[in-house]
Order: C-alpha cells, then sequence, then structure tokens
C-alpha cells in the first residue's frame, strides 16, 4: 500500500516539476532573448557487461541498457527573471538485467529571482543544504532572500528524494537557516532542519520526526588562512549529530595546506525508527589532513590522511593517498600521474596503486587510460588481489558534437573478468549565444560617441576624406536599435 | 560512562591542538619564506574614461608641452589605446598608455600634478601591478570576430560600462559572465576554464582563491560549498552537482566521466572489492548520498542478503558466532551496524532484538551509558521491546 502511494505521489510530482519546467523553460527561453543563455546536452550511453561470477546466482549476468541524458540549464546573466534546470534520463535495458526500462528525472526546476538575484525562489526537484554539511533533494519549494546587512534567509519545504522509486516519498522535510556575511570575514549561520525518516520500504512502522539545530560559520582570519565550521545537534536525543572544522592555509602560492577534525553520531543519519539505534550510542572522530605541492615545473603532488577515532572500540582506522602529477608537455596536451593510497579500517584494508595517463593526440582527439591494483590486507572471498584497466577516447566531430569509447576490464574477488564498453555521443550547445545587444543607454542620446576599432575607423575615414564628409566624430550617434549586432535578439 | 567522557575531553582537546597549531605552523612557514612581498605604493591615476569620451561642449583643454591645445574630450578608445587591434597578448603588453600619450593633451605645467596624480608627490605612470594577468586574450582575435560591417561599437560590446567609470578600477573590466560567455558559453558550461585562463589563482571569485580545488577536494568541498552556493554558481551549474550528488542517479559518476582519468570520483576503480572496507570505516560518507536501502536492494538482487539467500553463499565471514573471536558479529556490529541494517532492519524478526532481548541469550542490546529522549512506550524503535 504504501509503495503505491508512494508511486502515485511520485508520478504526480514527476508529472508536476516536468510541467513547471516546459513552462519555466519556454518563459526563460523568451526572456533569454535579452539576457538569458540556454544550454542544453544529450548524452546516449550504451553499457555492455559480461561478466562470470561463481558461487553466486545467477551465474552470468549481462546488462545493455541504451541511456539517453539530458541536461538543461537556462539562466540570466543579469541575475533576475526566471531561471530553470533539469537533469533526467531514460533507459532501455537490451539484455538481462535489472529493470526494462526506466525514466526519473533527477533534478528539475523552475524559479524565479529578483532584484539583482538577491530574491530566489525555486519550486520543482530541488537540492538544499539542511544542517551540518548535508544536503537533500527534495520535490518542493526553497526560498532564498538576501537582505540589507548581508542577511541571508533560506527557507525550504518539500518531501525528500530518495534512492530509486520505490522509496518513501511521504515524509516531509522542512527547514531554514539565516547567515550573516559581514565584509570579508566569514560569515555565521544558524539553521533548524526537520527531516522524517525513512524506514525500510516493507517496514510497518510509523515514522519519527528527526530535528536538529545547526550552526555554521566561516572565518578569513588573514587572507591565505580561512576557517569553515558547524556544529549540528540532534534535537530528539538531545546529543552531538555532528561538528567539524576545516582550515585552509595556502602558504605559498605553491604550496596549500588543509586540516580537518570531524566529531559525530554513527547513526546521525539513520532512521530513527531504527531498532538499530538501541546497539550504539557514542561518537566516533576523525582528524586528518592534506597538502598540494605545486613545483615550478610541471609537477604537482598532493597528499592527505585521515585518522578514524572510534570511542568504544580499541580499534582505530586510516586512510592516506600521495599523488603525483605531471604535465609531460609545456601546453599540458599530455599528462600522467601515478597514486598510491592506503586504507585499513580495523579489520581489513588494502593499498592501492594507480597509474593513469592522458594524451590530446590531434587537435580533437584525446585519449585516456589508467591501471589500478589493490592488494587487500586480509582476503575478500578468497582473493587477495584485484586488478582494473581502463581506457578511453573522445573525439570532437564538431563543436558542440563529441563521440567516446570507454573501455574497462577486471578481475577481483567477485568476478573472475568483467568488461564494460561505453559508446558515448554528447551534444553541447548553447542555444542563445550570440552577443548581447550594447545597451540602449550607451548609444543613444547626445552623449555618445563613436568607439571604433581603428579598421573600421579608418573605412570610414578613408570614404569620409574621399567623399569630403565630416569625420565620424563629428557624426551623430546611432541609435540604439541600429547598434543591436546581427544574430543577436531582442 | 567516565571513559566515554575521558574519550570525549581527549578529542575535544586534540580539535583544539590543530585549530591552535595550525596558524602558529602557517606563521612560521610564511616566516620562513621571508617577508611577504612589498605591495607597490601606487600613485593612483585619476583618470575618468566617463570624462575623455563625454563630447565636449565646453573644451577648457590645457595646451600640451609642445604649446598646441588639443581636445582631450570626445575621445575614440584608440586615440589613446592606439595599438589595441594589434594586440596579441596582454600578458606581454597591457595595452594601457603611458605618460607620454597623455601629454599629447595635457601638459607638465608646475602645480598641475594633481589633476592627474593623487599623489604628485610620487607621481607614476599607471601600473596595474597588483595581479598577474592571467587570460589568454587576445584584442586582434577578437576584434577580427566581433566587430560586423559597419560597427561602431565594438569595444564597448564587451567593456559595456567603460564610458561611465570615472575612476581607473577592476570594474572596467568585462564581465566574464556578460560579457565572455556571450561566445564562450559553451567553455564555461562545460568548466573549460583554461580555454581562456592561464590559472585561476588570481581569480577574485572565493571558491578558487580561498578553497583552491587541491587535494582531498572531493571529500571537503561540501563544508565549504555549505551556505555558498551562489559563490559555487559563478562556475557550477546546478545540472552539474546532480551528475554526482541527485538520489536517483542512473549511472556513476566515475562512469559518466571514465575519461577523467585524472579526476577524483568516491566509486572509481574496483569498488565493489573496496566497498565494505569503505563503509566500515566512514560509513556517514556513505550515508551522505545512500540509504541502507542501497545496500539492501544490490545484496538482495546479488544473492547475498539473508531473506533472498537462497543456498547462496552467506556475506558473513566464519566465525560469525563465535564470542571473542575477531570476526564475532557483535564486534562488526558495534564498529558498523548501519552496514548490518542493509539487510536486518526489517523489524524484530529479522534483526538482533531477536536475540539480544532480556530473558534471550544475548541480553540487553543498550550499551553502557545509554539514554534516549524517546518515549519507550511510543517510540517506534522502542515498542518492540517495550510493550
Amino acid at each position: 500500500m504504501i509503495a503505491t502511494r508512494t508511486q502515485r505521489a511520485r508520478v504526480a510530482a514527476l508529472v508536476l516539476a516536468t510541467s513547471a519546467l516546459l513552462g519555466g523553460g519556454t518563459a526563460a527561453t523568451a526572456q533569454g532573448a535579452e539576457t538569458g543563455d540556454i544550454h542544453a546536452s544529450l548524452k546516449t550511453i550504451g553499457l555492455f557487461t559480461g561478466q562470470l561470477r561463481p558461487g553466486t546466482t545467477p551465474a552470468t549476468d549481462t546488462s545493455a541498457p541504451g541511456l539517453a541524458l539530458l541536461s538543461f540549464d537556462a539562466t540570466n546573466a543579469g541575475g533576475t527573471g526566471v531561471f530553470a534546470s533539469a537533469y533526467g534520463y531514460m533507459q532501455q535495458q537490451f539484455a538481462s538485467g535489472p529493470a526494462g526500462h526506466a525514466a526519473d528525472l533527477m533534478l528539475g526546476n523552475v524559479g524565479w529571482a529578483a532584484k539583482k538575484d538577491e530574491i530566489r525562489f525555486q519550486v520543482g526537484r530541488i537540492a538544499v543544504f539542511t544542517g551540518g554539511a548535508q544536503y537533500q533533494y527534495m520535490d518542493g519549494a526553497a526560498l532564498i532572500m538576501h537582505l540589507p546587512k548581508a542577511v541571508r534567509v533560506d527557507g525550504y519545504y518539500g518531501t525528500g528524494v530518495y534512492e530509486n522509486f520505490d522509496n518513501i516519498f511521504k515524509a516531509p522535510t522542512y527547514g531554514g537557516r539565516v547567515a550573516w556575511t559581514p565584509w570579508e570575514l566569514g560569515h555565521i549561520g544558524v539553521g533548524l532542519q526537520a527531516i522524517d525518516d525513512v524506514p525500510v520500504a516493507s517496514s510497518t512502522l510509523d515514522y519519527h520526526n528527526r530535528r536538529s539545530l545547526s550552526v555554521d560559520g566561516s572565518l578569513r582570519m588573514f587572507d591565505p588562512l580561512t576557517a569553515v565550521a558547524f556544529y549540528a545537534h540532534d534535537l530528539i536525543d538531545n546529543r552531538l549529530q555532528q561538528a567539524r572544522l576545516d582550515l585552509n592555509y595556502k602558504v605559498k602560492d605553491f604550496l596549500i595546506l588543509h586540516t580537518k577534525a570531524e566529531m559525530r553520531d554513527p547513526l546521525a543519519w539513520m532512521s530513527k525508527t531504527s531498532i538499530f539505534q538501541a546497539f550504539l550510542q557514542r561518537t566516533d572522530g576523525m582528524v586528518g589532513g592534506s597538502f598540494d605541492l605545486i613545483t615550478p615545473g610541471a609537477l604537482t603532488v598532493t597528499g592527505g590522511y585521515d585518522r578514524f577515532i572510534k570511542s568504544d572500540l580499541a580499534v582505530d582506522g586510516y586512510r592516506g593517498f600521495l599523488e603525483g602529477r605531471v604535465k609531460i608537455d609545456p601546453a599540458g596536451r599530455n599528462r600522467a600521474g601515478v597514486q598510491y593510497a592506503r586504507l585499513f579500517n580495523g579489520d581489513n584494508g588494502y593499498d592501492q596503486v594507480r597509474v593513469f595517463a592522458s594524451s590530446k593526440v590531434l587537435d580533437r582527439l584525446t585519449i585516456s587510460g589508467d591501471v589500478d591494483c589493490y592488494a587487500f590486507m586480509r582476503s575478500v572471498r578468497g582473493e587477495t588481489f584485484s586488478v582494473r584497466g581502463g581506457a578511453s577516447a573522445r573525439y570532437q566531430v564538431m563543436r558542440g558534437l563529441d563521440t567516446g569509447l570507454d573501455a574497462q576490464i577486471w578481475r577481483n574477488p567477485y568476478f573472475d573478468a568483467q568488461a564494460l564498453a561505453m559508446l558515448t555521443i554528447a551534444v553541447n550547445e548553447g542555444l542563445l549565444m550570440a552577443p548581447r545587444a550594447v545597451p540602449a543607454a550607451l548609444v543613444s542620446g547626445a552623449d555618445a560617441t563613436e568607439v571604433a576599432v581603428p579598421a573600421a575607423k579608418k573605412a570610414e575615414e578613408k570614404k569620409g576624406d574621399d567623399e569630403g564628409e565630416a569625420k565620424p566624430a563629428d557624426k551623430a550617434p546611432e541609435k540604439a536599435d541600429d547598434a543591436t549586432p546581427a544574430g543577436g535578439k531582442k | 560512562m567516565k571513559s566515554l567522557k575521558g574519550y570525549a575531553i581527549l578529542r575535544l582537546v586534540l580539535v583544539l591542538a590543530v585549530a591552535a597549531t595550525l596558524p602558529a605552523c602557517a606563521w612560521l612557514l610564511g616566516s620562513w619564506g621571508g617577508s611577504a612581498p612589498e605591495r607597490n605604493v601606487r600613485d593612483n591615476v585619476k583618470f575618468s574614461h566617463n570624462w575623455h569620451v563625454t563630447a565636449a561642449e565646453d573644451e577648457d583643454c590645457l595646451p600640451n608641452s609642445k604649446g598646441e591645445t588639443k581636445a582631450c574630450q570626445g575621445l575614440n578608445c584608440t586615440d589613446c589605446h592606439d595599438s589595441i587591434a594589434a594586440s596579441e597578448d596582454l600578458n606581454k603588453k597591457r595595452e594601457i598608455p603611458t605618460e607620454t600619450k597623455c601629454m599629447d593633451c595635457h601638459d607638465k605645467a608646475e602645480g598641475t600634478c594633481d589633476k592627474c596624480h593623487a599623489n604628485p608627490a610620487m607621481p607614476t605612470t599607471f601600473v596595474d601591478d597588483r595581479r598577474v594577468f592571467d587570460v589568454n586574450f587576445s584584442h586582434k582575435n577578437h576584434l577580427e570576430r566581433v566587430t560586423k560591417a559597419g560597427d561602431k561599437d565594438t569595444c564597448v560590446r564587451c567593456h559595456s560600462d567603460i564610458r561611465k567609470h570615472n575612476k581607473v578600477s577592476q570594474d572596467m573590466r568585462p564581465n566574464m559572465l556578460v560579457a565572455c560567455t556571450s561566445c564562450h558559453g559553451r567553455d564555461f558550461r562545460s568548466e573549460n576554464c583554461y580555454t581562456c585562463h592561464k590559472s585561476l589563482k588570481s581569480m577574485t571569485d572565493k571558491p578558487v582563491r580561498d578553497f583552491d580545488h587541491g587535494a582531498d577536494w572531493l571529500r571537503r568541498h561540501g563544508a565549504v560549498a555549505k551556505g555558498q552556493s551562489k559563490v559555487c554558481g559563478h562556475c557550477h551549474q546546478e545540472t552539474s552537482c546532480a551528475e554526482c550528488h541527485a538520489k536517483n542517479n542512473a549511472i556513476r559518476p566515475d562512469l559518466l566521466h571514465a575519461d577523467r582519468v585524472d579526476a577524483s570520483f568516491h566509486h572509481r576503480g574496483d569498488f565493489l572489492s573496496r566497498h565494505s572496507m569503505e563503509a566500515k570505516l566512514d560509513s556517514k560518507a556513505c550515508q551522505t548520498c545512500h540509504t541502507p536501502q542501497t545496500c539492501m536492494k544490490c545484496h538482495e538482487r546479488m544473492g547475498l542478503s539473508q531473506p533472498n539467500a537462497g543456498g547462496g553463499p552467506s556475506p558473513h565471514p566464519a566465525g560469525w558466532m563465535e564470542r571473542g573471536g575477531v570476526d564475532n558479529h557483535g564486534r562488526a556490529a558495534r564498529q558498523d551496524v548501519s552496514t548490518c541494517a542493509a539487510c536486518h532492519d526489517r523489524g524484530p524478526a529479522t534483526n538482533c532484538v531477536k536475540c539480544h532481548k532480556v530473558g534471550e541469550p544475548g541480553g540487553n542490546p543498550h550499551p553502557a551509558g545509554w539514554s534516549s529522549k524517546q518515549d519507550p512506550k511510543t517510540a517506534p524503535a522502542c515498542t518492540p521491546c517495550h510493550t
């Protein structure tokens, strides 16, 4: 029953969002003639997988979905008027696989911005930031207002979008945030959020509200040092949900340091209806840092290390990486890199080595490839090693039309061998990219004077000299309508 | 209880220590590199484009150094920027007129320096030395493209507000989001920044200056982006966020951008083999996008979850039920109970409370120090046992 109601509501929301999007897109297109621009892209991806997976059911599973992705953005450069965004897909399965066909809208909204984007209203399938560093995709509406004194107020209401089609839909999500950004020093914000938890699909349990209060802020203590922090408090259980501090310091242009520290309830983002909440009550910690070192040559070295601390266990975990990448030629047409990573979670972990390279062979052809190897500390399904190799080629047929071919092959604890191939055709087109009209105020009236390039000037001067006319500077200015460039829409 | 508090205090001290140590280290490192480069004290040449291009009704220009009186109003751009049409690289020559050019109209009579110089005691020619000019830009190439036959307003097509400016400032530069994207919208949308920019380091946009997208950016960007979506929006469209973050994505980002071998993706490589390790270490990172149902569905489909095992292998290692063993289920559950929830969170018949309740072999499930504000008689998570 829940699933049926959920699906019905979801379909209704999709229809609503799509309608709003089409209407908004049309309006944006009409208005875009003055200041806006529209971008659309279409990708078609064929995914072909052959696999052999002993000991599991089914023994073989080949999938070949044809996938069409469409993304659409319409905005006004001036920051006012209608804007719209959409990102959706259609999929058709051509071989055995999990779904015959599917379609969904991953993002789809239309909005209105006013007063140079100081007021912004969005409705449809939107993404909003909620407590802590979390974000939420929802079918609903959001309002952002930039008030005087650098105060920003956000509010949102909707129903959460979760993975796949058959998850719970009805739970409302709402909240708001007030933030103040004094000068360039940074900002401080306070937010309140309410998210109704998502129990498992088969659960008959009722929902249980989640409420949290969060405080976030950033501080630029002096120019190259920035601190970002937030704290989220679970109002249901009256305990810490998550707290985090990030520091970013640009020592020199060639050396940047980052550190971070975080404390969190490991079940903070799990359903409060879950019985598993009864088994755990602790706060985990994480401390880490990373660096970027950009040498005067073409070499960039980056690295990082995170330490995880779990208070009620005598086991800590960590992950770290070190990566070097180099531009083989000054223009960066050929690049290569090597990465080493290590992870240990207290029970198991891995060492990883990855080598990658890309090369712009011709003006329009780019090829790239990588090889990825893992050595597991303890065996996974009897295997201690995994390897994967991939290669890609991208060719620009013409401006706005690209094709790509990707292939990957791997052997790991789950598959003796598996391969994947993808064919991509991508169209990226700006629909209203003609030069915009010169503002009328600049070219009309008595004070407007000619501003022309020498070639044009010389031509006119020559003409003027030949015909005995006055020089262009002495001419009356042209009217705004005459100055509209060819191809520019009004 | 005591040890929990001890750990909490220890962690707090650790966080504060990191917060205090970093600025100190940063200051030291900065000191080692020598003193900060001395900022040039600029003269701030007083120049009004507005005044100079406006047609003069009453010309009162002073005679220049050669004794000639020339009109210094109603000028064309190329009267001063005379070689702009041949300029191919702004990094080599900025095409800012020198004082010699000013002297075509103005004179150097004593006492008149302050007409142009804000600091007549130390007069300098305007030099924009604050930032490295980092754009690959050729006026020559662009003028050829944007000039139409009979066009008289070519310069203002990009420098749209130049005639309004009464002082020299960075605002005179064309607005990238208006001028450049008129033609380079595709590059902008596809984030091909380096088509035009040699480097992004000197851009005034905050995310690049303050939050360089370098090491570990994948794990840091969420905290930085919060509350600054408008800043991110300078370069990123909402759909580009959705490519990775939409909850119902059709294809993994690392497959969608398989050719971006230099980019970081959470699921790149053999994620299948390592996903359980990653989830145990940092389950919250998974929960940023996924719910336990994600795990459940896949495990069901692959025959790995208990209800649909159907004779397939159990996902649990040997020794799962052995007390005190390294692979004991209780130990694993305490480390990352959300992983258990992927398959077992289906009511009391399928999960731990079947055994773990008072009177059963597992005993009281609540850990030491347990507290909750929830009502055990009504809260859904409590009612299976607290009837």
